[in-house]
């Protein structure tokens, strides 16, 4: 296929249309609104639904809905939108109804900036509703992951029952960068025998609620569902390691940091500075393991942990690393951007200091 | 030749009354990126006319009486809520152009609002302004709001076309988008810009491809090819003269000037 050149949020609009999503749900919100704007449009053109709610709070429960008549929803939205939707996921999550959500982060706390952020790392990273539940979160750093993780991500939530989230920065959403369309990998989806279309011959009718009165119950339903995270974790985890074999000093980054971090490292491995990259790709469950294996080998004497945040995935750094190396910090946040320069001198200054 | 203007740029502006030009395209096409380049271009031709002592010359280098022009660039993009021309700000600062956009402070917001100075594009004299306008339909609505002003006087109004976004890959989409445009805005276009590229990925079959895309939308609507834009690296294609050579200013952060490798990464 010829490479096309789309802006993030429109793609990843015409990504969910060609995962077979059914129904859009969304409401709009700088800078992700360019995706319902095409879903508007688009949708209809493939009888698909589309439809502007009142706000973030009716969107998620459209899509407990829809996802429980066992049709393929998504919704997008900014970290304010987002953090409304909380108690939906919660909801989706104890009932096992899948979805995918993408959030396209701004600057906050509050209303906060309409420029990137990746201050919602804790949110999504730790299920972001009441109660024990996690979300699978999948953290491309360029527009092709970007489609072919939300495509992927519809298979992902119906293979376990549970909302997945795509989270990318206002960046990403907002620039134009080539891609190409190919296949992505498919999964064997059971058939939705839970859903609620009716008796099909049954006895019964299915029902889906998240009500679990009964504390023995409830504590039951819990422990299963920690089974299925716990299978997340040990299926999902996904991460890339670029010159991480003889770095002196390793930087963990994701999303769009992780690519200014790469042109700085493109940079220093030109002038012979020995700096790898760790990037987690899913952000939950994080690639724990990995990262713990890496602090223990002897040539990586520090890490750095660069954020659009004002350090949140470093505390998922430091938990994997568990002291075997130090770990410096270097974000900015409220919709500032790290720049290479900046990355560079922090690179510098921890071989300095490790000699 | 490769630091002028393209012939039919040249010829088209070489009319003293032309004081405002306006950019618009589909969404991405690279409106920003062009009006950017154009701004700065035309500071530095009346610059250069100027010192050859023929401001005569200079598409509006000078007032008839011979009293240098002003240049300002006026950001009407109300669609994007990043990329637009007011994040340069420092170098239209540099080069003695004006910024003319809304919330100039808080650039940062995306409200849908028009500065008062724009009044001064249609009233001042002496200024020269590029216009770059929102994205589709939708963003050169803001136009419609100046449609009497705009069309009291000459105006010289551009679409920008790529081949390479989806929603205009044949020419015929591409003319139904400036048909589009200007049903909206209540103004005729007056010419096309070609801007077919890839970013780093760009290839000369691609610039070549874009080529004969305008040309094809020229002759399906009538309008002139202004000129194509073309990435400075691309020295192959400089000297033609319907290519306007252009760097590029609106770079992502992990970008470098000049180098397509960083596009990549």
């Amino acid at each position: 296929m010829a490479k096309e050149l789309w802006k993030g949020n429109e793609a990843i609009g015409e990504a969910a249309v060609r995962a077979g999503c059914d129904g859009y749900f969304g409401y709009p919100i700088t800078p992700q609104s360019e995706v319902p704007e095409y879903m508007s449009w688009r949708m209809p053109q493939v009888g698909r639904v589309f439809l502007q709610s009142e706000s973030e709070v009716a969107t998620i429960n459209m899509l407990y809905g829809g996802g429980a008549a066992g049709k393929r929803v998504m919704t997008s939205s900014s970290s304010p939108g987002i953090a409304l939707m909380q108690e939906g996921f919660s909801y989706m999550a104890i009932s096992e109804v899948p979805c995918v959500v993408v959030n396209c982060m701004r600057g906050g706390p509050g209303l906060g900036t309409i420029q990137p952020g990746q201050s919602d790392y804790m949110q999504a990273t730790r299920g972001g509703g009441n109660g024990d539940y996690y979300n699978v979160v999948l953290a491309p750093c360029n527009m092709q992951e970007t489609v072919d993780f939300v495509q992927e991500a519809f298979d992902i939530a119906d293979q376990y029952r549970n909302p997945v989230m795509v989270v990318v920065d206002g960046l990403i959403g907002q620039m134009m960068e080539p891609i190409e369309w190919h296949d992505v990998p498919k999964r064997d989806i059971p058939p939705k025998t839970w859903a609620t279309t009716g008796k099909h011959g049954r006895d019964h009718t299915n029902v889906i609620q998240s009500l679990e009165i009964d504390p023995e119950s409830c504590n039951a339903t819990n422990g299963r569902l920690h089974q299925k995270f716990m299978e997340m974790k040990k299926n999902e985890v996904r991460f890339d390691a670029e010159n991480c074999d003889d770095a002196e000093v390793v930087v963990v980054a994701y999303g769009t940091p992780a690519r200014i971090v790469m042109s700085a490292m493109k940079e220093l491995r030109e002038e012979g500075v020995k700096v790898g990259l760790f990037r987690p790709i899913t952000i939950w469950p994080y690639p724990t393991e990995q990262l713990r294996k890496l602090a223990g080998e002897d040539h990586v004497k520090n890490f750095l942990v660069v954020e659009m945040s004002e350090g949140q995935m470093v505390e998922d750094v430091d938990f994997a690393v568990q002291g075997q190396k130090p770990i410096t910090f270097y974000g900015v946040s409220g919709g500032a951007i790290p720049t290479i320069e900046a990355i560079k001198e922090h690179v510098m200054a921890l071989l300095k200091e490790a000699k | 030749m490769a630091d002028q203007f393209p012939k039919a740029l040249f010829d088209r502006l070489n009319i003293p009354s032309i004081k405002n030009m306006f950019i618009t395209g589909h969404f991405g096409s690279g409106k920003t990126e062009i009006a950017v380049n154009l701004i700065l271009q035309a500071v530095a031709e009346s610059k250069r006319q100027i010192a050859a002592g023929r401001p005569d010359l200079v598409p509006q280098g000078c007032m008839p009486d011979g009293t240098p022009r002003k240049f300002a660039i006026v950001d009407v993009d109300i669609v994007n809520p990043y990329f637009r021309s007011r994040e340069r700000q420092d170098l239209f600062e540099k080069e003695g152009v004006r910024l003319i956009t809304s919330s100039q402070h808080a650039k940062n917001a995306d409200l849908p609002a028009l500065p008062g100075d724009i009044n001064a594009t249609f009233d001042q004299d002496d200024l020269f302004s590029i216009f770059d306008v929102g994205g589709d339909p939708d963003g050169a609505r803001v136009l419609a709001r100046y449609e009497e002003n705009i069309s009291r006087e000459p105006y010289e109004f551009y679409v920008v076309v790529n081949a390479n976004r989806p929603m205009t890959r044949t020419p015929e989409a591409a003319v139904e988008y400036i048909r589009a445009i200007e049903f909206t805005c209540g103004l005729k276009a007056t010419g096309i810009i070609g801007n077919t590229h890839l970013c780093g990925y760009t290839t000369e079959e691609e610039i070549e491809r874009g080529f004969d895309y305008t040309d094809k939308i020229s002759s399906l609507t009538g309008l002139p090819v202004v000129f194509n834009a073309v990435e400075r690296r691309f020295t192959k294609y400089l000297d033609r003269e319907d290519v306007l050579p252009i760097d590029l200013y609106m770079l992502k952060p992990w970008e470098v000037a000049g180098d397509p490798e960083f596009s990549k990464i």
